[in-house]
């Protein structure tokens, strides 16, 4: 009988799966000791270790930020495990070896290892909790002289390099997740593009959160060096879970003299279900730098899951003509919020930055763009075009604007413009009497809204990312 | 110490809406000013008065918050029209006799109907103590009330004694009411002295199908903020603001506009102008608030700035919080610089420096002052931003 009921309980997680993979998980809370117990399993050396306790303590003396328009239940930090690893294995020489209960999971999700490798040529480093299971494609890779590892395999492997990047761009005393996230870590990936070369492939991580009760604070850190270039792709998915979730990564990208870095993202996290109960709550820093003359960093963005999405993915241009790029579509449905845009820190002389947002609100959701724009004293000739558009879907829903413009050169030319509105109703009208379905209609003109974004993403996203709009606004239009 | 702000709340940097108000500075100017009413009489004369606002009636004046009744001028007044003081303020908000007055409240009020098309003028001097040289702190407060279906124009004046270097600050509160199907055209012109400090507030609720139209002028003062905050709680209102700033010197200028959309079938429309040259600095912060349940709004809000000096500074916070989807609300907001095309054509024409930037900020400014429906205020308030506009310029040349 209980067997019985256990099945069913199992059904009805069709679609949120998790897997019962043997877990090694640290006892609940935060605390010195288990700062040290994360480097130690990591095997890591002092000055890590260091980093890691400076971070802590630090964190001890913030509070946390209350400025966001997001509203959620105070977070508990001492009623969660900070680190969870899938048991020791072996190393691992291919694909065979992975455990197959993780093998079947990413299955469900799409994404077969052996797929990816064959028919699509994207190297693929999966993250299964906090651990790198498997990375493939690597030897074409370091060919070409570019290294993509886990974040542990690069401590291991480049020590000096990881030790040069690591918080040059997001310091531990840059904000509260920030500094936790630095404290405690577990792995991510570590990517270098050497001087001169354009990486052949497109790198791309899947990010999973699996173990019930685990934050993930994942670390990832993009280097490309002089005339360099990389595109990276970020995709997340996440099972269905009841609890919320807190994920609180880092991203660094550091791009020297003629370097480019594209950085795209579509995220899926479970939001939640209907009535604003569980989903993940996605508190991340994203930052990157100019720091040569010529480079230029490009994010883009789909944000449709989560229950509470909080980021900025920022550029500082540093080097004379660089280059900064935000392009973001953000979805939130039922009782999902976002406060999410972009930081541009102008410093350099000639320096560009263009800020994209389309923001669509939905169900009771509350969706917000929170911008700046900083002209420093320095940063002659300087330039910026911002656009936010935002679409609300239904009378309960709200969408929000919050930029700011700080301008401290008389050379500087920055230009901001946003609207808000509802779905045309001529567009609506014009749709329906061509004879498609109003929900038809509404996801076409959505479409049509975000085109712009979308038309940035590499292929393989951009079909994604339609598809996800249509299944994310279901039932939301009509 | 001052007895009326010693026990109110002074807000701090990390108010939004006070993000960029140098609130230290005026929180230090408090503590060292003097309220107005402990000062020994000041010397205001007629002629003063004029030379500082035009010879226009009718005219209601204060000085440092109090009435001058020998400066204002009231005569034929027509029916239906109240000019005058209403209860004065005191020093903690009750109106237990004990308490010493620290201000008067000016008072214009019209009756339900009654429609005049003459401005009435409200002018507020700030003048310094020139025994003791402490800062003098006023409360001016003016109190506006339109009648039903009544038409009226107020122009709200502040002013100090020109070339003064004597610190005045003034924390002053506007409240307007205009009742349905009333309108009423607003203009507010700042020009205190550049050692003044001014803490502006007007506050503005509307009835059903009113109107209310603002223009708004700051030139003056070191530290100088405008804050207005509409309140739309009746169907069918329209409010339409702008307002012109411009800094020189070390002047700090902060405009901040809240319109509250809590009904429904409402339009706003913020049209704000601001030129930053030397070493000044000017901001906007702008708000539309859409609240939940309402119906066809309109809103929409627009910044433009010019930075005319490398040592200058502008900022921009046009925000936008909307809660219903029946809307259609914009926001624009523009830092830039002077065409440089512009000003070599008109030096190619043989218009020296000065003049040809003079020119081009007046044109910048243009369609706010050209706005204005009133003769007599728009050739003032132009004259004023001319004035400002052609003042000297740093000797370094424009890139």
């Amino acid at each position: 009988m209980s067997n019985m009921i256990d099945q069913l309980v199992e059904r009805e997680y069709a679609f949120g799966f998790h897997s019962d993979l043997d877990t090694e998980v640290a006892p609940k809370g935060l605390s010195e000791d288990v700062v040290r117990l994360i480097s130690a399993k990591k095997n890591e050396p002092e000055w890590l270790l260091e980093w890691r306790l400076g971070a802590f303590r630090h964190f001890l003396t913030l509070e946390e930020p209350t400025w966001p328009n997001l509203q959620h239940p105070p977070i508990d930090y001492q009623d969660m495990h900070y680190w969870a690893a899938p048991k020791p294995k072996p190393q691992l020489s291919s694909l065979d070896e992975v455990d197959p209960e993780v093998r079947a999971t990413f299955d469900k999700l799409g994404i077969s290892l052996d797929e990816q490798k064959r028919l699509s040529g994207v190297a693929v480093d999966a993250i299964f909790d906090s651990v790198s299971v498997v990375t493939t494609f690597k030897e074409t890779l370091a060919e070409a002289g570019v290294i993509f590892c886990s974040f542990s395999e690069a401590v291991r492997e480049h020590p000096d390099l990881v030790r040069k990047y690591l918080g040059s761009v997001v310091g531990y005393r840059d904000n509260f997740f920030a500094a936790l996230n630095s404290a405690v870590f577990s792995d991510g990936s570590f990517c270098f593009i050497p001087a001169g070369v354009q990486c052949p492939m497109e790198l791309s991580t899947y990010f999973r959160i699996n173990a019930a009760q685990t934050g993930q604070f994942e670390r990832t850190l993009i280097v490309a060096e002089e005339g360099a270039s990389v595109s990276y792709l970020e995709g997340c998915t996440a099972p269905m879970r009841d609890e919320n979730q807190l994920h609180a990564a880092v991203v660094e990208l550091i791009a020297l003299d003629d370097a480019s870095i594209k950085y795209s993202t579509v995220q899926n996290w479970y939001p939640g279900d209907a009535d604003g109960k569980g989903g993940i709550y996605n508190f991340v820093t994203k930052r990157g730098r100019c720091a040569g003359a010529r480079s230029k960093i490009s994010w883009t963005q789909i944000e449709t899951g989560s229950a509470i999405t909080w980021k900025y993915p920022s550029v500082i241009l540093q080097g004379d003509d660089s280059v900064g790029e935000f392009y973001s579509v953000a979805v939130t449905t039922n009782h999902q919020q976002a406060d999410t845009g972009t930081k541009m820190i102008h410093i350099g002389r000639n320096t560009r930055s263009t800020i994209l947002s389309k923001g669509i609100s939905a169900g009771q959701a509350q969706n917000t763009y929170r911008g700046l724009v900083k002209i420093l004293r320095s940063a002659t000739g300087a330039r910026n075009h911002t656009r936010c558009d935002s679409l609300l879907i239904g009378p309960t829903c709200g969408a929000h604007t919050f930029p700011y413009v700080e301008v401290k050169n008389d050379t500087a030319q920055v230009e901001h413009e946003a609207s808000t509105s509802k779905i045309s109703e001529d567009q609506l009208f014009y749709c329906r009497q061509r004879g498609l379905s109003e929900e038809d209609a509404s996801t076409m003109i959505v479409n049509g809204f975000c085109r712009e974004v979308f038309d940035e993403l590499p292929m393989e996203y951009a079909v994604e990312a339609q598809a996800l709009m249509r299944v994310s606004l279901e039932g939301a239009v009509g | 110490m001052n007895v009326a702000l010693a026990t109110s709340e002074i807000p701090t940097g990390r108010d939004e809406l006070w993000r960029y108000t140098p609130v230290d500075e005026i929180r230090a100017r408090i503590e060292r000013s003097v309220n107005a009413s402990h000062i020994g009489p000041v010397s205001v004369t007629r002629p003063l008065i004029d030379a500082l606002t035009g010879t226009n009636r009718p005219r209601l004046v204060f000085v440092n918050g109090f009435h001058a009744a020998d400066l204002s001028d009231l005569a034929d007044l027509p029916a239906g029209v109240r000019c005058g003081i209403s209860d004065p303020l005191h020093a903690d908000d009750t109106d237990d006799a004990d308490d010493p007055v620290v201000a008067d409240v000016a008072l214009v009020a019209i009756a339900e109907g009654v429609r005049l098309d003459a401005p009435i003028h409200v002018v507020h001097v700030a003048v310094p103590d020139p025994l003791t040289e402490h800062c003098v702190l006023s409360l001016p407060r003016t109190v506006i009330e339109v009648g039903e279906a009544a038409h009226l124009v107020v122009v709200e004046t502040y002013c100090g004694l020109d070339g003064s270097m004597l610190p005045t600050l003034s924390n002053t509160s506007t409240t307007i009411r205009l009742g349905d199907r009333a309108r009423l055209a607003h203009y507010r012109v700042q020009t205190e002295s550049t050692t003044a400090t001014h803490v502006g507030h007007t506050r503005i609720e509307q009835g059903a199908d009113s109107v209310f139209q603002m223009t708004s002028v700051t030139l003056g003062g070191d530290i100088a903020r405008n804050a207005v905050e509409v309140h739309l709680d009746a169907a069918g209102s329209r409010t339409e603001l702008a307002g012109i700033s411009m800094t020189s010197g070390s002047q700090r200028h902060d405009t901040v506009v809240t319109v509250d959309h809590a009904a429904s079938q409402c339009s706003s429309s913020q049209r704000f102008a601001g030129v930053v040259d030397d070493h000044g600095r000017g901001s906007f912060n702008g708000e539309i608030i859409v609240r939940p349940g309402t119906t066809a709004t309109d809103a929409h809000q627009s910044s433009r700035n010019i930075v005319l000096d490398a040592n200058a500074e502008a900022d921009a916070r046009p925000w936008l919080r909307i809660l219903a989807d029946d809307v259609r609300c914009t926001h624009g907001a523009t830092v830039g610089r002077l065409d440089d095309e512009a000003l070599h054509y008109l030096r190619s024409r043989g218009i020296a420096l000065p003049q040809a930037r003079a020119m081009l900020i007046d044109a910048f400014v243009r369609d706010i002052t050209d706005a204005i429906p009133h003769d007599s205020v728009r050739s003032h308030v132009a004259a004023l931003v001319g004035a400002a506009a052609a003042a000297p310029i740093p000797v370094e040349p424009h890139r």
